[in-house]
């Protein structure tokens, strides 16, 4: 029989200990302590197990993403890398045509797009949870000054590269990280 | 023959809430693990950058998935005044023997100022470049912090 997780995916923030098995009553078996480390896991290290996953789920980043805009010939930028916590992507694909699972995006202007997220996403066992972007943060690649300021509205992410100057950076390389 | 500890190995699922781990809670951990696992940085650092002469710059704070503390630390090159060259080993090994490559692939760099700040990242396989950039446009030696993915 297929089992369903309990609780809901990590981008939800809504797990905690209980839901990984972590309980605070939890107890070694008939009360007795490890008795040998190679053979034996206690209810002490357990517990650690669980609570630190859910600390380490509460904070972690939903996607990060680097992408390079397509201004010399105008177009939707490039995606090179997407790490995700549904899934990762080493291959590069064009942002108006996102695989199945991973965000869209387009082109706004010279270092000046939007990408768009699904508003649920499943986890390897198929049960889904809803997201939305909260936090995000962009640094720009390259050997001269820039910066890239995020504005982030519903589902999508807009980013600018821009320069000391404010002017904007065309075919710029970002690295995005949204939560 | 006791058994030691919660369960004896190999774990077997199921059980109480409070003596065994039962195979709904095992699922989301693993599933919640496999997620945070996909987007974890390789590192977070701090480097800072004196501005005397010879210019310097040392890695201040280190925590990677290689380990936590300076010993960590990719090897620093200084070209020049905000301008910093970070190398990784080809690959670490965890607390079990096990090998890892590294390749890097995304990273962000912050400056540390009370006025605007533009810094920048270029890499290369193991190799981060960081160069800091006041809002003049000029070479900037501040501390930045870098995440790397």
């Amino acid at each position: 029989m297929a089992i369903t997780p309990t609780g809901a995916p990590a981008w939800t923030r809504q797990t905690s200990h209980v839901d990984y098995g972590g309980n605070v009553l939890k107890r070694n078996y008939m009360g007795g302590g490890v008795v040998n480390a190679l053979t034996d896991v206690g209810a002490e290290d357990f517990c650690r197990m669980c609570s630190d996953l859910a600390s380490v789920a509460r904070t972690a980043a939903v996607w990060v993403i680097t992408y390079v805009c397509s201004d010399a010939a105008p177009a939707a930028p490039t995606i090179e890398v997407a790490n995700g916590m549904t899934g990762v992507r080493l291959v590069s694909y064009v942002g108006s045509a996102a695989p199945t699972g991973f965000p869209s995006a387009a082109r706004n202007g010279n270092g000046d797009v939007t990408f768009t997220f699904a508003a649920t996403y499943s986890d390897d066992y198929g049960v889904a949870g809803a997201w939305v972007p909260v936090t995000a943060d962009a640094g720009l690649h390259g050997t001269t000054g820039g910066a890239a300021p995020c504005v982030i509205s519903g589902s999508t992410v807009r980013v600018r590269a821009i320069d000391h100057a404010a002017a904007a950076i065309s075919d710029a390389r970002v690295t995005l990280e949204v939560g | 023959m006791p058994f030691g500890s919660f369960a004896p190995l190999p774990l077997r699922l199921g059980g109480s809430a409070e003596e065994g781990w039962a195979p709904e809670h095992h699922a989301r951990f693993v599933a919640d693990l496999v997620s945070v696992k996909r987007t974890a940085p390789l590192a977070r650092l701090l480097v800072n950058q004196d501005p005397g002469t010879p210019f310097a710059a040392t890695v201040a704070y280190y925590s990677g998935q290689n380990g936590s503390g300076v010993l960590y630390a990719p090897t620093i090159a200084v070209t020049g005044a905000g301008d910093v060259t970070l190398t990784w080993p080809g690959y670490w090994e965890d607390e079990f023997g096990i090998q890892h490559a590294l390749k890097i692939r995304q990273a962000i760099a912050r400056s540390y100022s009370t006025a605007a700040q533009f810094p920048v990242c270029l890499i290369s396989a193991r190799t981060i470049r960081v160069r800091t950039f006041t809002d003049a446009g000029a070479a900037s030696a501040l501390p930045f912090s870098l995440r790397a993915w």
